[in-house]
């Protein structure tokens, strides 16, 4: 019952912070000089196609109002219209926010499926071969540029060896599937294409690996170090003379103990690759959030920015309450 | 149990995976394009980007076409849903013949009452597409297949604006979508209701758009059975899919990956003069540029041709006067400036400025500016101009342009119709000041009074002496450097035939023509 009380406050916390969020964005997106009117009408409009631009888009009306006005539409669930799309902001999300939570969610199942092995092995067998491969492995994640390692996974995989397709979230020639979910993966199975799937799933490959492979090597060296920690312990030691095996040692008491930092980075690096891979999402062209987010700060189109701003805050908190949620599954002294 | 687990897992992934299409290729009946930008609205009542009009011009029909003159586009236009045109002495009355048999999806005629009903839309929609049909006051239905046009006073280029996005002609019935007085702009931003060769049939944002052949079109019927415009930003990303074959033509590569895509035997590079134009405008109205002897100075600063071969690689020509080559009313004789820094230096002298600090502005909108920028300081540290550089957001660089708050701007131009007036008329004409034109906010009275009476008469040869006269008083007084006129690149898969390029159409396709080998 705690925890539900606690899980309530925090969602009611959820209101201010999204209002700050809408405040927040507004100021700034009214302070950067520049006529979304103008931007709209095209650069040899006349000066009175502007203006009649500028009245129906509501945009002569003083600052305050309009952001009454968006307050009072929010409220209704209207996320407003966006300028340079033409039609309403939730619509352009519901296009593009699933590509991106698609290529998110695959990114994350890689960092975790193959960044928490690599770090318990590396933290089981430390010094060995495998610990310094996997360091190395690691650093290369950290330190490379994600436009670059688009650049050459794209030349190498799909240029030249012609293994793995281009850029974008589907063959050029296959048509898409039926929108019910958004996510290619499960709607190609929704539409009981076999062959579709299979190629949503070969071109998610590239850019997932991409986009994961910071956070990857991340999670890799900090399962890595909590679990040389742990491992260090008394209680292992007291483990190990009760005679308990060395696989029950790792994963059971060892890695559980050390779950607690690698959840909290999981958690947050989802909040930021939902917030838009903007340099993956361009090399390999993946119609995501990222790329929309660009393509509305370059036309000044605030109610766009507006909305995708509350939609990834909104995604950040929710995820930070869950991570916060889970430290009591975790660690039973964790309490609320 | 868990290896038999295993085996199915395995098993399954390797049959999706060969299920899996990579790189199924083309057919000869489907063109790929590769393009950098995604579409925003399809209604050619609101939409002033040629990025948005390469998918509506050709799903619509218009009252003119622009000519195709031995297999290349040329600026000239002729009938297209129009069956012949009258005009009235005073050059004020259009009557227009419809061509009979033409009608939309939905068996409704392309009449006299779908153009009015379509012109009028525009006009009181009063977007930016707006400005090209601005010189009509009425349209009035004569008969079924007749249409009088009533211009507020004469205006030369008129029949070129019939050929331009703006005057695509709707079905009338669109209107049953209208919400809230909207005039069926909800629907029409996501939806096409024309008659033109090809019909939308797919638009998944972000990734690609497809078009498909209308079998009942009434011209030609076209090659091509379906288009597909993929949306490709990088463009590394459209050279590997343009070698590769995945797309057939892409639009987006930079210059500098051009020597490369040109080895590869599939592939060839197209290139065509353009009617873009690159140039620097000078604010006449800051006090250190209103000497027009510091102007001058300030022209003959300019490594034109050192622009022209290492920005551009040689792609681009210098301009010669405000009216490019290719476009009638081009003066081959008129001044152009040439690097001079001797000259340059003693003009400042003249005009007591020979220590002087400028600040140029500029934005990413164009990948080249950031080079033109570095040269343009380079060459005027030459002549004792201490040129500061200032990069901003494009809607920001907009702004400053229509304020008039900035002494030096990187600018582009392209016309929307075939006619010297968009550079004459929308360039120097005093009333013109701001971003759609006039952005040096250059006034010469004598130039207004040539620029606007070339503007209200019919006959190109007087028209071309009044604005041949113009632009000798212009280039005498400098208000802008005029770089060069670029040359554009459309690098394509050998395989594809018939694609005729028009500089009035940049970035757009002549689909309905183009075959695939």
């Amino acid at each position: 019952m705690q925890i539900l009380s606690y899980v309530l406050k925090r969602l009611l916390y959820l209101v201010p912070v999204l209002l700050g969020v809408t405040l927040l964005v507004f100021v700034i997106s009214h302070a950067i000089p520049g006529d979304p009117a103008r931007m709209m009408a095209g650069q040899k409009a006349s000066h009175e196609a502007v203006e009649n631009l500028r009245r129906s888009m509501g945009l002569d009306r003083p600052l305050p109002e309009q952001y009454a006005a968006y307050l009072f539409g929010l409220l209704r669930g209207d996320l407003g219209f966006s300028i340079r799309n033409q039609r309403p902001v939730i619509e352009d999300l519901r296009d593009f926010f699933p590509a991106t939570l698609e290529l998110s969610l695959a990114s994350m199942l890689l960092c975790v499926g193959v960044g928490l092995p690599l770090g318990i092995v590396s933290a089981v067998r430390r010094n060995r071969p495998v610990d310094h491969a996997s360091r190395v492995f690691s650093v290369f994640g950290v330190s490379m540029p994600v436009f670059w390692l688009g650049l050459m996974l794209l030349l190498l995989f799909y240029r030249t060896l012609g293994w793995l397709p281009g850029s974008g979230r589907l063959d050029i020639h296959i048509d898409p599937p039926a929108q019910a979910t958004g996510l290619y993966l499960i709607d190609t199975l929704l539409e009981g294409s076999l062959a579709k799937f299979g190629d949503a799933l070969l071109h998610l490959l590239m850019p997932a690996f991409c986009l994961s492979y910071v956070y990857l090597a991340i999670i890799t060296r900090i399962v890595r170090s909590s679990m040389i920690s742990v491992m260090g312990l008394d209680f292992i030691t007291t483990a190990r003379a009760n005679g308990i095996s060395e696989a029950a040692i790792v994963l059971k008491h060892c890695l559980k103990n050390s779950l607690i930092p690698t959840v909290t980075i999981t958690g947050l690096s989802i909040g930021e690759l939902l917030g838009g891979a903007i340099l993956t999402e361009t090399i390999f062209n993946w119609p995501g959030m990222g790329k929309y987010v660009v393509d509305s700060v370059n036309f000044l189109d605030f109610p766009a920015l507006m909305g995708f701003t509350l939609v990834v805050a909104l995604a950040y908190v929710l995820i930070n309450l869950a991570v916060d949620v889970l430290y009591a599954f975790l660690d039973p002294q964790v309490r609320y | 149990m868990k290896s038999k687990f295993m085996h199915v897992a395995v098993g399954v992934i390797v049959a999706v995976l060969a299920a899996a299409t990579i790189g199924s290729g083309a057919d000869k009946d489907t063109l790929v394009v590769g393009v950098s930008s995604d579409v925003h609205t399809l209604d050619p009542a609101v939409s002033s980007d040629n990025y948005d009009w390469r998918q509506i011009y050709p799903a619509y029909d218009r009252l003119m076409k622009y000519k195709v003159v031995n297999g290349e586009g040329s600026t000239e236009v002729e009938p297209m849903a129009a069956e012949s045109y009258t005009v009235s002495p005073d050059s004020l009355e259009w009557t227009v013949k419809i061509r009979q048999g033409i009608t939309f999806d939905d068996g409704t005629p392309l009449d006299a009452k779908a153009v009015k009903f379509s012109f009028d839309r525009v006009l009181k929609i009063g977007k930016g597409p707006a400005d090209n049909l601005g010189a009509i006051k009425t349209v009035d239905v004569v008969d079924d297949h007749t249409v009088k046009i009533t211009l507020k006073s004469p205006f030369g280029p008129f029949l070129q604006t019939l050929a331009t996005d703006a005057a695509s002609i709707v079905n009338p019935n669109v209107i049953t979508h209208e919400k809230n007085g909207d005039l069926a702009q909800g629907w029409l931003a996501q939806n096409m209701d024309g008659s033109g060769p090809f019909k939308m049939t797919e638009w998944s944002r972000g990734e690609r758009f497809v078009l498909a052949a209308r079998d009942t079109y009434w011209g030609p019927k076209p090659k091509l059975k379906r288009v597909i415009v993929r949306f490709m930003r990088e463009s590394s990303d459209q050279r590997m899919a343009l070698e590769n074959g995945d797309i057939d033509i892409a639009e987006g590569i930079l210059i500098d990956q051009i020597p490369a895509l040109e080895k590869n035997p599939n592939v060839v590079v197209r290139r065509y003069p353009s009617q873009l134009v690159e140039y620097v405008y000078l604010n006449c109205e800051k006090p250190k540029l209103q000497n027009k002897l510091v102007r001058q100075a300030l022209n003959h600063a300019v490594d034109y041709q050192g622009i022209i071969s290492h920005v551009l690689r040689g792609n681009g020509v210098q301009m010669r006067g405000p009216v490019p080559k290719g476009m009638w009313g081009h003066k081959p004789d008129v001044l152009q400036y040439q690097r001079d820094p001797a000259k340059a230096k003693a003009l400042l002298k003249q005009a007591g400025m020979e220590k002087l600090d400028l600040t140029l502005i500029y934005s990413e909108r164009r990948p080249s500016w950031e080079q033109i920028a570095a040269i343009l300081q380079s060459n005027f540290a030459d002549i004792g101009v201490n040129l500061k550089l200032e990069l901003m957001a494009n809607p920001t660089l907009r702004e400053k342009i229509d304020r008039g708050d900035f002494e030096l701007c990187l600018g582009a131009w392209s016309p929307d119709y075939a006619d010297p007036s968009m550079f004459m008329n929308f360039w120097f004409d005093s009333k013109n000041f701001g971003l759609p034109g006039n952005r040096s906010r250059y006034a010469s009275t004598q130039v207004d009074e040539l620029i606007r009476k070339s503007l209200s008469l019919s006959d190109v040869k007087a028209r071309t002496e009044l604005y041949h006269q113009a632009q000798a008083i212009i280039m005498d007084d400098a208000p802008y450097i005029f770089l060069y006129q670029t040359q554009t690149m459309v690098p394509m898969r050998k395989a594809v035939q018939g694609y005729v390029f028009n500089p009035m159409l940049e970035s757009m396709y002549n689909f309905e023509a183009i075959s695939k080998e």
